[in-house]
């Protein structure tokens, strides 16, 4: 059950002066079970690719198929499509409103037509997977830390028991720890119950630390589409689009072009101290052999 | 002369019910104290709810303590005659830069400061450029701040307070809703306009890689200064530094795990230049 992109484009003001394309010819497949990394520099046409694999937006030209299904059909149930592909906007705690956290995560489940039992179940169930601490269930979303309140924001979403789950930058203003944190949280999501992630940011080194795949847009166009060693090692290029590769990879090329002969592909520390330290040993034992002569 | 000079400060977050008794009282900054010399580069760190955020607000009178005192350029914060003064000397921006711009026009929105505290107009619009330029947004002048990327407006928004012809400014996480060309041309702003124009920095940030250029930073945990030195020194404490729920730049942490595995690289690595350097050194 994936999420098909076929030929897609969205052209704002079509007809008028301004017409221009936010995004073009886009095609892509998204399987079940993935963690996908969205990049590219602000206006590349990432908002726009997410809101439509929703629903939030219709192609002006190709089709997106849920299920085998064009979602621009009339007769396709956006509200089934909303339920299975979860959307996490930027900073999601402003979209807060009910008077406990408890209540708040209902809302979304409780939309669904099902009884008050089950809703109250997913509930729990999203707040226990956010890790969000039981003695503030009953506390109003406005009362707790900037962290907490995330974290009942995403749970929120996660109560609709999506299989996608698209998140738009969920670390941007947390602290190094939080945003750890909430990485991690979502990786378990994906490991454990096979959910897909789409994850749309602007930190290099997040999305190399957590991400099996790249997706790079830029000026409407899905650039490039790889495994991350793959994605990185065009660091030049990204640099040309406005986007970077994590530090690690810099410093590995750097280490390369003085003549350590590491592989260059590392986009993680811990990649990168692995093959550091396989060539400083190749080096040292090379020392200790006996010199012949040639 | 000391651009701010902080002395003991304690600020309490007081919280009163319907009838004005006091509910809880959560005291955000717990005894300060700090110097920043004029022309300095400061960065301030802190995990969320370490109290950064209030501290900042008491450098330009948004927020006077609850104990102790704030002097900026001279001024007492918390005397209300000097509130313009201060304002005036010390400017701040905030995280999101589309909360800050009022113009329709670039140059209309940068001038708007100026123009509130009855500059003649000559004056404004060389200011105007003036400040535009510092900020590298001079040929943007004209245009519409919704046609900007975040970086750009960003700018724009530093453009507004360098107009106001500012001896320090303080910047509250500038860069958390930028792609990682906005935070550069950001932080290049902020270098240049601390070398070239004197303009005393007060950068907080929870990107470890942006304090590498300051003169001196402050860890914050809990309403106190855990950590104060130089960047160097502070990222040379790996551990305390994980245990305040913060990290260290990508080249000091793996510099410190390469050591930690037995490679033996000098303590204090901040760069990927150094780093890149002490390892051809090693082999």
């Amino acid at each position: 059950m994936s999420i098909i992109l076929d030929h897609v484009s969205y052209i704002y003001e079509k007809g008028t002066p301004q017409e221009h394309y936010a995004l073009k010819d886009i095609n892509l497949v998204i399987p079940k079970g993935e963690f996908i990394g969205v990049i590219g520099h602000t206006g590349s046409g990432k908002s726009t690719m997410m809101q439509m694999l929703n629903g939030l937006i219709a192609p002006t030209e190709g089709m997106v198929l849920f299920r085998g299904q064009d979602i621009s059909d009339r007769d396709f149930d956006k509200k089934y499509l909303r339920s299975k592909v979860g959307m996490v906007f930027q900073y999601p705690e402003y979209q807060l409103f009910e008077s406990t956290v408890f209540k708040d995560v209902c809302f979304g489940p409780g939309n669904l037509g099902l009884d008050q039992k089950t809703v109250e179940l997913r509930a729990f169930s999203a707040l226990h997977q956010m890790q969000f601490p039981d003695e503030l269930f009953y506390q109003s979303p406005f009362d707790l830390s900037g962290g907490q309140k995330r974290r009942a924001a995403i749970a929120g979403v996660l109560a609709m028991d999506p299989d996608f789950l698209i998140l738009d930058e969920p670390t941007a203003g947390l602290d190094p720890k939080g945003r750890d944190e909430i990485l991690e949280l979502i990786a378990g999501l994906q490991k454990e119950q096979g959910k897909t992630i789409l994850l749309v940011s602007h930190s290099m080194d997040d999305v190399a630390n957590y991400v099996n795949r790249i997706l790079v847009l830029n000026e409407g166009k899905l650039v490039l589409d790889a495994q991350p060693a793959e994605a990185f090692s065009y660091y030049k290029e990204l640099e040309k689009i406005g986007l970077a590769a994590p530090q690690v990879t810099y410093i590995m090329n750097e280490l390369q072009e003085k003549g350590i002969p590491v592989r260059a592909g590392a986009t993680t520390l811990r990649e990168a101290k692995q093959e550091i330290l396989r060539v400083f040993s190749d080096n040292r034992a090379k020392e200790r052999e006996p010199i012949h002569d040639t | 002369m000391g651009m701010i000079e902080v002395k003991n400060i304690i600020f309490e977050y007081i919280r009163r019910d319907e009838e004005g008794n006091v509910e809880s009282i959560n005291r955000a900054v717990d005894d300060i104290s700090l110097d920043v010399q004029a022309g300095e580069f400061i960065a301030v760190l802190g995990h969320n709810g370490s109290g950064k955020s209030t501290f900042a607000k008491h450098l330009n009178s948004i927020l006077v303590p609850t104990e102790g005192s704030v002097w900026v350029d001279g001024m007492d914060t918390s005397a209300e005659r000097n509130v313009w003064d201060i304002r005036q000397s010390a400017g701040m921006v905030f995280q999101n830069p589309d909360n800050q711009i009022i113009g329709t026009v670039v140059e209309e929105d940068v001038g708007f400061g100026p123009e509130n505290i009855g500059i003649p107009t000559d004056e404004i619009w060389n200011r105007v450029a003036d400040s535009l330029k510092a900020v590298g947004m001079y040929s943007f002048r004209k245009m519409s701040p919704n046609k900007l990327s975040g970086g750009q407006k960003q700018r724009v928004a530093i453009a507004g307070i360098v107009a106001m012809r500012p001896k320090c400014i303080i910047l509250d996480e500038p860069t958390a809703m930028l792609d990682p060309q906005g935070r550069q041309e950001v932080l290049k702003t902020l270098h240049a306009l601390n070398k070239m124009e004197h303009v005393t920095i007060v950068l907080i940030t929870h990107y470890m890689e942006e304090v590498i250029g300051a003169d001196k930073v402050f860890v914050m945990d809990a309403g106190k200064i855990r950590m104060q030195g130089t960047p160097r020194e502070i990222f040379s404490d790996v551990e305390q530094m994980k245990s305040l729920r913060l990290d260290v730049p990508a080249a000091s942490l793996l510099a410190y795990e390469l050591r930690k595995a037995g490679l033996r690289l000098p303590n204090g690595i901040l760069t990927r230049e150094e780093l890149v350097e002490a390892l051809c050194q090693l082999y």
